[in-house]
């Protein structure tokens, strides 16, 4: 009694000292309201139980053209990636070191960055066709903003006194963009290609969706129109998994570059 | 829960948090000039008051003026250069237009793939004055309405309850952070599966969306409220209701406040995108339906009206936040 | 006093900051002329906001003044003289991302010094101002004190014969600024460099200083400089020495009614800029 009394205790204050345990219990949990609704409340129709999607996760990747079709939207979530945050750095740094220009061009960018661009993603497919350019296109310019945004503004909140400073011991004007502009800039700019991932990740999903012949897009529709949940919501948790991973690796990298902020 | 802080003189209720809660990145507002500023947590903010100096002085001031404090132009000088901003942005507008006119009269540009900006005013002057648009932007605000509410409800009132403790805190808030990486709007097929094609599915989707900015910063808020703050006001016997009314409640509003309008600008997106993608009804919906018509002037049409009233409830949003703010 | 040759020759310096008639015109130096002699540390005291930046940023070439020359060296001041000068800032200047090693070579990599020479200079520097074992830190890990230490020891590794210092220790605690002080004084009694130090301690000023030059009120020009006759480096012993109290009781005869005069200004200013506002 004593000793079960004892173990109850060291569990609870065990479970105290580790958020993480807690948080694994909350999702443990949430996962056996699932299962329960899913094997006695709802229509099997419309969910399936998390044990029979995940069980069932080899028959999705089994499925003819599904490998391909991650493969797919990987390659172009990879190419706007990598277009938007180049495109997006060297904006930023035209707008962000050039006055006259920040001053003109910066306002239309907010503007841009805060219209919602599905609107026209009707024309993206119109002029770029229904393959790998249109939901690459999209993507890019999804995640371009964010970039553009952190980058102008990590250029331009630095304070005076050390730029005064290196031009006090003789630094050339690359040498101050090298040495302090850009250094300054690194934490930020990471903040914004994080944010220019979660940008590009729904630029090239809504255009995956809307198109919906190949890729992604095409399998989701295809699940659902067959009512197979199972397989819809492994490909579907698969890929928010990814969106985790990855958003996880690039916030890393994020915090090493901007050690030098605190500690 | 977690710690031993007995003896402090702060009830543990309203203890403020040591957690390292970082509000998420918020994308900048539409108010007009607004500046933005990165904070340390690599989070930015829009609205900071003042733009920095410029980097690198202008040429002709470099010799001189670069004194250690900000450099502030002479007022007429400032002038000049904001009219050459707006000139320069005028220019830019115009530019636009007449690029897109000579392709679509002059370049040969397929007609189909670009109509002619004339035949879009037209078609956009028609939209407002026949009022045919009035069913679509109802079924949008309706959705956008529905979905708000809920998310604000439920995002402040959980993200109000978890902030208590700063256990809940380091036990939810990686959980949020995480979710809301995940691009939500793949689950749309599943809320297509769940609640139809209808006005139940975008409301849906766009509660979720919006849900987890606003929880996120509601925690963020609420948790960040400096100790310093809560033990001066309990020297001074404020009750409960008078540290959640004065003190916690102005510390924690501006950082909901972005929460409040990220939540507002995602919902509208995602009901907007959501009416894109599957749909009968809504302002997504009617632009979808022209593009299939192949009807492209009154599409352009329609895209420019959809934007224009997103950039008007954001704008409005933003005022609201900056106001908010203020007070 | 001044025995050798003038290190800086300041001739007949105005400055002011805006047209006049704008709302920020601001006369931030009278006529001001003054000679620092090779070696020599001066002090320049006076109210806050009388102009003393602006004398040393004028003197550094990070400004140019409305009128008058300056001369270092035998040579008209036109820019930033990065060869001949070094700042140490009241502000935290030191880079944030870099190490303070780091922070240190790069004031030579500005100026061209070579990878081997920058690093046995970073660590004698490093030992001069004791903070061999914090190299590898970064400025947000350090006290205000070693960052200022930090910031000392960049300027040092620059080998200028000139040394610029805006209230390096202004934003420090009363005791760490007079633990700086003593070493400072025994630094610098080694490399003899020409100084110009910008303090707002009356106990600073008198143990650091050859001369002290005392600034009146805005627009500020000296109004009288008091010489320091006594050896460097500077014993702790000389702080409470009747010498030292009795220096620094003129000094403080000399300072408060400008100080007075300053401070009815600014409010003064501000009544007015608030009217102004609420217009
Ligand atoms: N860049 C500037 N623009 C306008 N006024 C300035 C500027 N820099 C300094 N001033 C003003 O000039 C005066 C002298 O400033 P400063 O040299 O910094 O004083 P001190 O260093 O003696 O405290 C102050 O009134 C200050 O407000
Ligand atoms: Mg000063």
């Amino acid at each position: 009694m004593a000793m079960a009394a004892a173990r109850r205790r060291s569990l609870l204050h065990g479970l105290a000292r580790r958020p993480w345990l807690a948080r694994l219990l909350v999702i443990a949990a949430l996962l056996a309201l699932w299962e329960v609704a899913a094997r006695f409340l709802v229509d099997p129709l419309f969910l399936s139980p998390p044990s029979q999607v995940i069980m069932s996760l080899d028959k999705v990747f089994g499925t003819r053209g599904v490998p391909a079709a991650l493969q797919l939207t990987l390659f172009e979530l990879t190419v706007a990636f990598v277009l938007a945050v180049a495109i997006g750095l060297a904006l930023g740094l035209v707008i962000g070191l050039q006055p006259l220009i920040r001053r003109s061009f910066f306002p239309i960018v907010l503007l841009l960055y805060c219209m919602p661009q599905v609107t026209i993603l009707p024309l993206f497919i119109l002029f770029f066709g229904i393959g790998a350019a249109s939901k690459i296109a999209f993507g890019v310019t999804h995640g371009v903003f964010p970039v553009i945004v952190t980058v102008v503004a990590g250029v331009q909140n630095l304070k005076p006194i050390l730029l005064v400073s290196a031009r006090s011991m003789g630094a050339s004007r690359w040498q101050m963009f090298r040495y302090v502009i850009f250094p300054h800039m690194v934490p930020s700019f990471f903040a914004g290609m994080r944010l220019g991932m979660s940008g590009v990740l729904l630029g090239v999903l809504l255009a995956e969706l809307y198109v919906s012949v190949a890729g992604i897009g095409y399998f989701t529709t295809l699940f659902t129109q067959n009512f197979d949940p199972t397989k819809l919501l492994g490909l579907i948790g698969v890929l928010a998994a990814m969106a985790i991973v990855l958003n996880a690796v690039v916030r890393r990298a994020e915090n090493h570059f901007a050690r030098w902020r605190t500690e | 829960m977690a710690g031993n802080e007995a003896d402090s003189p702060v009830p543990p209720r309203f203890r403020a948090k040591q957690s390292h809660v970082a509000a998420p990145p918020s994308p900048p507002s539409c108010a007009e000039g607004s500046g933005v500023e990165v904070v340390p947590g690599g989070a930015f903010e829009a609205n900071s008051p003042a733009p920095p100096a410029p980097p690198f002085p202008k040429k002709k001031e470099r010799a001189g003026a670069a004194a250690p404090q900000a450099i502030a132009l002479p007022r007429k000088q400032v002038s000049v250069e904001r009219a050459a901003s707006r000139l320069i942005q005028a220019g830019f507008l115009v530019g636009l237009v007449a690029v897109w006119y000579l392709a679509s009269t002059r370049w040969g540009v397929n007609r189909l793939l670009l109509p002619n900006p004339l035949a879009v005013y037209d078609n956009l002057l028609d939209i407002l004055r026949s009022g045919e648009f009035i069913d679509d932007l109802e079924t949008t605000l309706e959705e956008l309405a529905a979905a708000f509410a809920l998310s604000a409800t439920g995002g402040i009132t959980l993200g109000y309850l978890i902030s208590r403790s700063p256990y809940w805190i380091a036990v939810f808030e990686p959980l949020f952070a995480a979710i809301y990486s995940i691009p939500i709007i793949l689950f749309l097929p599943l809320f297509v599966l769940f609640f139809g094609l209808g006005p139940a599915s975008k409301i849906a989707l766009g509660a979720a969306i919006s849900f987890f900015p606003i929880v996120i910063n509601t925690i963020a808020g609420f948790g960040h409220v400096d100790r310093l703050f809560v033990m001066a006001a309990r020297s001074m016997g404020a009750s409960d209701y008078h540290l959640f009314r004065h003190v916690l409640l102005p510390a924690a509003s501006p950082v909901i406040l972005t929460g409040l309008r990220m939540g507002f600008t995602t919902a509208l997106l995602s009901i907007i995108g959501s009416e894109t993608l599957a749909s009968l009804a809504g302002l997504g919906h009617r632009i979808v339906h022209l593009a299939e018509a192949m009807e492209m002037a009154r599409m352009f049409a329609y895209i420019v009206f959809v934007i224009a009233i997103a950039v008007t409830l954001n704008t409005i949003v933003s005022r609201l936040e900056a106001r908010g703010k203020r007070d | 006093m001044a025995t050798s040759e003038a290190a800086i020759k300041v001739r007949d310096v105005f400055h002011r900051f805006g047209a006049e008639g704008e709302q920020r015109f601001v006369r931030a130096l009278a006529d001001t002329s003054l000679d620092v002699a090779e070696g020599e540390l001066l002090c320049l005291i006076g109210p806050s906001g009388c102009g003393k930046s602006t004398l040393l940023n004028i003197i550094g070439g990070l400004m140019t003044p409305s009128s008058g020359d300056v001369e270092v060296r035998g040579q008209p001041v036109r820019g930033p003289l990065p060869r001949d000068i070094a700042f140490v800032f009241q502000e935290n200047s030191l880079f944030p991302w870099n190490t303070v090693l780091e922070n240190i070579e790069l004031g030579m990599t500005f100026q061209g010094v070579s990878k081997s020479e920058r690093a046995a200079r970073a660590a004698e520097v490093l030992a001069a101002v004791g903070l061999k074992e914090f190299a590898h830190h970064y400025p947000a890990q350090l006290s205000g004190g070693m960052r200022q230490r930090a910031a000392l020891a960049r300027a040092l590794s620059l080998k200028t014969p000139i040394l610029l210092m805006d209230e390096p220790f202004g934003a420090l605690d009363e005791q760490t600024r007079m633990i700086l002080g003593e070493d400072l004084s025994v630094l610098l009694a080694q490399s003899r460099k020409t100084i110009v130090f910008v303090t707002h301690s009356l106990g600073e000023a008198v143990f650091l200083a050859d001369r002290v030059a005392v600034f009146s009120a805005r627009p500020g020009s000296i109004k009288q400089v008091i010489a320091v006759d006594e050896p460097h480096p500077r014993r702790p012993e000389f702080a409470t020495s009747a010498k030292f109290t009795a220096l620094r009781n003129q000094l403080y005869r000399l300072l408060h009614d400008e100080i007075r005069k300053a401070v009815q200004q600014s409010s003064a200013a501000d009544t007015a800029r608030a009217g102004t506002e609420r217009a």
